[in-house]
């Protein structure tokens, strides 16, 4: 008898660890000729980075990342945005299942060497995060098609500099399908990416 | 007795009520048109955006005011300009500047109206 509050302590435990709902897939899903739900996942892409080597999809290969879009020049959104980012880059630092892929949506004017100063002065010293650019084609349909996010050159929009993206961190897991996406301007919506990264990565 | 109460509170000189109108209205433009980057509490963003906090050029009302209006590409600071601010705004920001992180002075508007940059 006197082992029924341990087994009913046992059971509350078990109950607790199923409440832990797995994160959606999100995108459109297909299903494949064997009947399986096929998940939309990140193409293969091309980029160069802030020390002008090419970055693929390989880099990202088996590991988690966080990807959003950014300019350098951009005097809204974007310092909120890599204040935050900051906080996600030094809490995962020292694990290389996380990365961090920031595209600019100016890459006429974010050059690798522009993107290598941008790096270096916030303090970012880690190959887990990369700054991209590439050609404004390319990363526009990214934003649009692959991260479901939305990046656009507007002139008239002259607070935000020219370009109108969103403030979106979009979370990708180790099989390359979009898990969440969160606002990257805001504390509150960071700490639950986090603590959605350390379910990804199977942290307690 | 509560008469004579009332006028003593209300014994803020004219200039005095005019400075903390200025910071307070310095400090929603400041929040509005600075803070994304150099901080709600001037802290800025490590090297990328500097620090107000100790900046020694704070009461330098013609640098400040030019740096304000038009930015500044150089190689060391790349600020965009601000435009559409009147010099009162400019003057009110200032103010509030320096009552934050610098000496408390009143910057008039027209002393920033008189510079030319």
């Amino acid at each position: 008898m006197k082992k029924a509050p341990l087994f009913i302590f046992g059971l509350f435990l078990l109950a607790c660890s199923t409440q832990h709902k797995e994160l959606p897939y999100l995108g459109r899903h297909d299903v494949n000729a064997a009947g399986d739900s096929v998940y939309h996942s990140i193409p293969d892409f091309s980029f160069v980075n802030q020390d002008g080597d090419t970055l693929t999809q390989e880099d990202v290969a088996g590991k988690v990342y966080v990807a959003d879009f950014f300019f350098s020049t951009c005097p809204t959104i974007c310092p909120l945005m890599k204040t935050q980012m900051l906080r996600i880059y030094e809490r995962y630092k020292d694990n290389d299942s996380l990365m961090i892929l920031s595209h600019s949506i100016n890459p006429r004017y974010d050059t690798p060497d522009v993107l290598k100063q941008y790096k270096e002065k916030l303090g970012v010293a880690s190959p887990q995060w990369q700054f991209l650019t590439g050609t404004q084609t390319d990363i526009y349909k990214l934003a649009q098609n692959s991260y479901l996010t939305s990046a656009l050159q507007d002139s008239s929009a002259v607070e935000e500099g020219g370009f109108i993206h969103s403030g979106a961190f979009v979370l990708i897991d180790k099989d390359r399908h979009i898990r969440a996406i969160y606002d990257g301007t805001k504390e509150k919506e960071v700490d639950k990416l986090m603590a959605d990264i350390d379910r990804l990565l199977h942290i307690r | 007795m509560t008469g004579f109460c009332i006028s003593v509170d209300s014994c803020k000189s004219d200039g005095q009520i005019r400075y903390e109108q200025y910071v307070i209205a310095g400090k929603s433009l400041y929040e509005n048109h600075c803070a994304n980057c150099h901080g709600k509490n001037g802290e800025g963003l490590r090297n990328l955006y500097p620090s107000l906090t100790a900046s020694a050029r704070l009461n330098d009302t013609p640098y400040i005011t030019c740096l304000i209006r038009n930015g500044s590409t150089g190689k060391d600071i790349n600020m965009p300009g601000n435009k559409e601010l009147y010099a009162i705004d400019i003057a009110q920001i200032i103010t509030y500047l320096n009552d934050r992180w610098g000496e408390r002075k009143m910057v008039e508007t027209e002393e920033v109206a008189r510079v030319e940059c």
